[in-house]
């Protein structure tokens, strides 16, 4: 009797994962420290009570206070707090440049089929990412070499599945993008991976990124995770285009 | 002149006949629909810059080429018959946002180019409820058209946006995008061709084989004295079925206060 369910167990875990579909509009929860709005974009926004209130100051403190940081060389420490004391004019982002990988996070909705994985994103309006999207294929193929790739914003996505994670790896970068607000820049070098687990109605994303050539180790960025619109005819709404008029008449650093 | 513009005629006329060849197999979906899925960054339109990538679908040009591009393509832009008829108390505004295209075009300041300007999707993914379209040049961005035969919110609860709420269903063998919910902040085209948040966007693909045409008509009674049907575009499958897309720059508005000439193409 035991033997039995011991072999149903084993034969669950060797289902062909493909089997797993994240196909859907996934709706970041609020979670703790997360704005809870009930729509994608909460999926970005940091709140210490779950509110836009005071989100300028509040954001910015939030993220100082996370002891998850990347650990950059230290011949980098100086590079970073400068492009972090002068974030509004250093962030590419913050001059409607895209979010690119691994910034722009978790997708807002996603588009399985037998040989790629879809994810579209939406963001807030004072971020370049847009209505972006990225194509990453399931086929097997592997990745083109790095000398070859042009550097981009989103580099070139691969996915695997590992069991039921669906694992996208990503490399072909520029050096323009930041990892995340607070001066982390990163090299042509840096490789990113994704894994997105599906249980249930619920989907987590996490990152990871190793830069040799800036980071003392791989950096682990905070999970993300969200939950799957009931609606099976959810839409998600267009994001308001990205506007930098604004930029040079800044009179503070505020920085979110 | 006139030979400029019989040839842009009867190209124009070359292009709707090839639209409206049927019967033509092409591959099948699930649900027995054709197939529209796949890479679509092959122009075979004669007068436009053929590169063999994704510019090329953009960019008119009389040789096929990008030489003495900027003024080109404004001749051939200007030459082309097919233009949407304004109300008579709308021609001096069009021609005002016209002429002064570098700071009043939208698009000039990166904003979005909206449907129906920002013309066919480069790459499809067809599902059995859904068709996803991915535009990548002159802006990556995309388009989710449900196919599962719901019906259209009602225009007066749709916030009006640059892309508008899409639908599609099949007409035969075609695919038939329909779009309302508009902003009035979008150009149809360059031109100075403005349109109110009334507007009504019904495009049709139709694959044939291996090349596919997209058509766009029009509506607007608000500005327009009767409907628009801009001209057809017709794209290659991309034979190549691990093609990828290439990621478009993005579009930063650093020099528009330079910009010395009113050029604007």
């Amino acid at each position: 009797m035991y033997r039995a369910i011991a072999a149903v167990f084993m034969l669950a875990g060797a289902l062909p994962a493909q089997n797993t579909d994240l196909s859907g509009v996934w709706v970041a929860t609020g979670g703790v420290g997360r704005v809870d709005r009930g729509d994608p974009l909460a999926s970005n926004l940091a709140s210490r009570d779950a509110s836009l209130l005071n989100f300028e100051r509040d954001n910015a403190l939030m993220r100082r206070a996370d002891p998850n940081k990347p650990l950059y060389k230290p011949e980098f420490w100086a590079k970073v707090q400068e492009f972090d004391q002068n974030g509004n004019n250093a962030d590419p982002s913050y001059g409607c440049m895209p979010g690119g990988v691994p910034r722009m996070g978790a997708p807002a909705k996603i588009v399985q089929t037998p040989t790629e994985v879809v994810f579209l994103y939406v963001s807030p309006p004072a971020q370049g990412w847009g209505d972006q999207y990225r194509v990453i294929p399931t086929d097997g193929r592997a990745h083109t070499p790095l000398q070859e790739l042009d550097g981009t914003w989103k580099g070139e996505s691969i996915g695997r599945w590992e069991g039921d994670a669906l694992v996208v790896d990503t490399i072909g970068f520029n050096d323009t993008s930041w990892l995340d607000i607070r001066g982390y820049f990163h090299s042509e070098n840096m490789h990113v991976v994704e894994r997105l687990r599906r249980e249930g109605n619920t989907l987590t994303w996490s990152a990871t990124v190793e830069d040799p050539d800036v980071l003392i180790r791989p950096w682990t960025m905070n999970s993300r995770v969200m939950r799957l619109d009931p609606d099976p005819k959810a839409t998600i709404a267009e994001s308001l285009p990205c506007v930098e008029h604004d930029l040079s008449h800044l009179v503070t650093k505020e920085h979110h | 002149m006139t030979s400029r513009l019989w040839s842009s005629m009867a190209l124009c006329a070359l292009a709707v006949s090839a639209f409206a060849q049927e019967g033509t197999v092409a591959a099948k979906a699930g649900g027995g629909h054709p197939d529209l899925s796949g890479v679509w960054n092959g122009a075979v339109n004669a007068r436009v810059y053929n590169s063999g990538d994704k510019v090329g679908l953009i960019l008119a040009a009389r040789e096929g080429t990008l030489v003495n591009f900027e003024r080109d393509n404004t001749l051939m832009r200007r030459a082309d018959p097919n233009k949407p008829v304004y109300k008579p108390q709308f021609w001096e505004k069009v021609q005002t946002l016209d002429q002064n295209g570098n700071n009043e075009d939208p698009s000039y300041s990166c904003m979005p180019l909206g449907v129906p300007r920002m013309g066919p999707p480069m790459k499809i993914v067809q599902t059995a409820t859904e068709l996803i379209l991915l535009y990548a040049g002159p802006q990556d961005t995309y388009r989710i058209v449900p196919t599962d035969g719901r019906p259209h919110t009602t225009l007066q609860d749709l916030d009006g946006t640059w892309k508008g709420e899409s639908l599609g269903h099949w007409e035969g063998e075609t695919m038939v995008i329909d779009t309302i919910g508009f902003n009035d902040t979008s150009w149809l085209d360059i031109g100075g061709y403005f349109h109110g948040e009334n507007m009504h966007v019904v495009e049709r693909l139709h694959r044939e084989g291996n090349t596919l045409s997209w058509q766009a008509m029009v509506e607007d009674p608000d500005v327009l004295v009767k409907p628009w049907t801009m001209n057809a575009r017709t794209l290659r499958l991309n034979p190549n079925p691990q093609a990828v897309l290439e990621e478009t720059l993005p579009c930063s508005e650093r020099d528009l206060s330079h910009l010395v000439t009113k050029e604007h193409h």
